[in-house]
């Protein structure tokens, strides 16, 4: 089990706060988080490349705080693949296991051609690694991190340079290799579409704290924060207060009386994913305990889906398909009937 | 657009006067000479061996540099610590003093009765009148343009290659023998022989320690103020077309590999 405790790093103009962090053996932990907050210092961190000024690293019980890179075995993988561009591309992936000068050419090449194999770059080895393109890049920088069998694999958004079909495809990549190679992964980014594919574990990470860690489900479902409910895309973040049995959301000129599952205090922040609301011309007889009329006050194009914001009293975001938008013939200024069940609600 | 152009005209005017004022002596100290003169010249004996002296002086001074200057370079390019700052101002003070000075200062260390003079004379090195001495001048007042070089090499180089080396289990020196000093490689080259060739043509400082054996610069002085114009002219055209030379080697390896580091980038 990789530890951090307590690690803190101040770093030219921003810093790290006490990020305390436990990854288990053969786990895929994803920190997720906007650019400029300090991810890719907690990985380099934790390679040795930089020292935190506080705080200690853990690798099995042992304190490797103080190990130089060389002797930890934690290789990097960065965004822009960082290939040694004097090197072919059978060298680069190489390296790692000629820098261990006991291994002999055999051994050598056998890995490499394992390694090639698997990620289906063997017919690349003699080449330049400046012809490559940038999906072929990013396989060879994974396979050379990985030949030298790291303890842990560290990803500084290793697809974040990629057009959208490459880096689908390598993620869908990356999880087959997780499972068959089984190497304890720390994957930085801020797409969270990759962390909901890759992820058993994410961290959500701003301004240089952890905010939030845990399942990539139960993280999305539940935030436990504003900015964590914001960051992963739960649009109806309201305050709501407990008055008796009542839960009431303040509006401009209105409040409403919700029904939920979930027990709040007196006050709360409560928050409703846009895509578990549904929309409908009329009222709603279903299991869904609220639903409230309104009236369509902007329509957002989304390419795959569209968000509708109706104001019923307070302003709602809600996802709908194309599909649904043409049968309802909804427009703007329409009204319509919001609905949600009482457990797709959560408090924080 | 008058405006425009009249401002065009005004900087090519100013721009012509300076080409003029470079090239217009070069060119007459060159051509001048007629081909028969400049060969007897080069045939002769003295000249011949003080060339031949002045290229190997400041070959032995560039790869000694080379030795010194790329660790300091690698040194101030990838590390902080105290004083690195006044290190940056202080190694390019060669070139802003009066090389004489620079000659002087050097004999203080390396003269006989002198500390470094004393250790090296344990093994039977000594420096004032000798060759070694010219050796020492030029490195000292040439050595910053290499070393300036091989810094903006190193800084150009992304240090994530190196943080990555590491991270594969690449010690320090592994990553800078396979990493760094590949990657820099073209700036060194091109430092060197911009050393190569500033180190040739000093003459201050090389006065100062070594006036005998005679370097080219010091020859063409003494050929000067001894005979006059006439008879070292030739010898200071050939001195400027050896230069002129090793100039047009140094931009033809440079821009092969500057293409070569294009095709990195792109």
């Amino acid at each position: 089990m990789l530890k951090l405790k307590n690690i803190e790093k101040e770093y030219n103009d921003f810093s790290v706060n006490n990020i305390n962090l436990e990854v288990k053996e053969g786990e895929y932990l994803v920190i997720l988080g906007p650019t400029g907050t300090g991810k890719t210092v907690i990985l380099e961190i934790i390679a040795g490349l930089i020292n935190s000024n506080k705080g200690s690293i853990m690798y099995r019980g042992e304190d490797i705080t103080n190990y130089s890179p060389e002797n930890r075995s934690m290789a990097m993988v960065y965004q822009d693949y960082m290939l040694f561009p004097h090197l072919n591309v059978k060298k680069n992936i190489s390296f790692g296991l000629k820098t261990n000068n006991s291994y002999k050419n055999e051994v050598i090449n056998k890995k490499v051609k394992k390694m090639t194999d698997l990620f289906g770059i063997s017919h690349l080895l003699n080449r330049d690694v400046n012809t490559l393109s940038g999906g072929e890049k990013q396989r060879v920088a994974l396979a050379r991190a990985l030949i030298t069998s790291p303890e842990v694999l560290l990803l500084d958004e290793p697809l974040s340079a990629l057009d959208p079909g490459t880096a689908e495809n390598l993620i869908d990549e990356l999880k087959k290799i997780h499972k068959k190679l089984g190497t304890t992964t720390l994957h930085v980014t801020h797409n969270f579409v990759e962390a909901l594919a890759l992820a058993d574990k994410v961290a959500i990470m701003n301004n240089g704290k952890i905010e939030q860690i845990g399942d990539a489900e139960e993280v999305f479902q539940k935030p436990s924060s504003n900015f964590v409910a914001q960051f992963v895309g739960s649009k109806n973040i309201f305050e709501a207060k407990r008055i008796g049995d009542k839960i009431i959301i303040e509006g401009k000129n209105k409040s409403l009386e919700i029904e939920m599952v979930e027990k709040i205090n007196e006050q709360s922040n409560i928050t409703i994913r846009p895509e578990d609301i549904i929309i409908s011309p009329g009222p709603l007889y279903s299991s869904a305990r609220n639903s409230f009329l309104g009236k369509i006050i902007k329509i957002k194009d989304r390419l795959n889906y569209l968000e509708i914001i109706v104001d019923i009293g307070v302003e709602f975001s809600v996802h709908i398909t194309r599909q649904s938008f043409k049968k309802f013939n909804l427009e703007k200024g329409k009204e319509v009937y919001i609905s949600f069940k009482a457990s797709a609600i959560h408090s924080y | 657009m008058l405006k425009n152009s009249f401002f065009h005209f005004v900087i090519t005017i100013l721009s012509l006067i300076l080409l003029f004022f470079v090239l217009a002596p070069i060119f007459n100290l060159v051509f001048g000479s007629s081909v028969d003169i400049l060969l007897e010249t080069i045939k002769e004996k003295e000249v011949y061996n003080t060339i031949l002296r002045t290229f190997k002086a400041s070959l032995v001074a560039t790869l000694l540099s080379i030795l010194l200057a790329v660790p300091l370079a690698y040194l101030l390019a990838r590390f902080d610590f105290p004083g690195k700052v006044l290190i940056e101002g202080l190694i390019n003070l060669p070139i802003i003093i009066p090389h004489t000075a620079a000659g002087i200062a050097l004999l203080t260390v390396f003269g006989n009765r002198f500390f470094l003079g004393k250790f090296f004379s344990n093994f039977n090195i000594s420096f004032v009148g000798e060759f070694a001495g010219i050796v020492i001048a030029m490195m000292f007042v040439s050595m910053p343009f290499l070393l300036n070089d091989a810094i903006e090499g190193f800084r150009s180089i992304d240090i994530r290659l190196e943080k990555v080396a590491r991270s594969l289990g690449a010690s320090p020196a592994q990553t800078f023998f396979k990493i760094a000093l590949p990657l820099n490689f073209s700036h060194i080259i091109s430092g060197s022989l911009m050393m190569w060739a500033r180190g040739l043509s000093e003459f201050g400082a090389v006065t100062i320690l070594a006036y005998h054996p005679m370097s080219a610069p010091v020859l063409i002085y003494e050929r000067f103020t001894s005979y006059g114009l006439k008879y070292s002219r030739p010898i200071a055209a050939i001195m400027v077309l050896a230069s002129l030379i090793v100039f047009i080697i140094l931009r033809l390896v440079n821009s092969k590999m500057n293409s070569v580091e294009n095709r990195t980038e792109g």
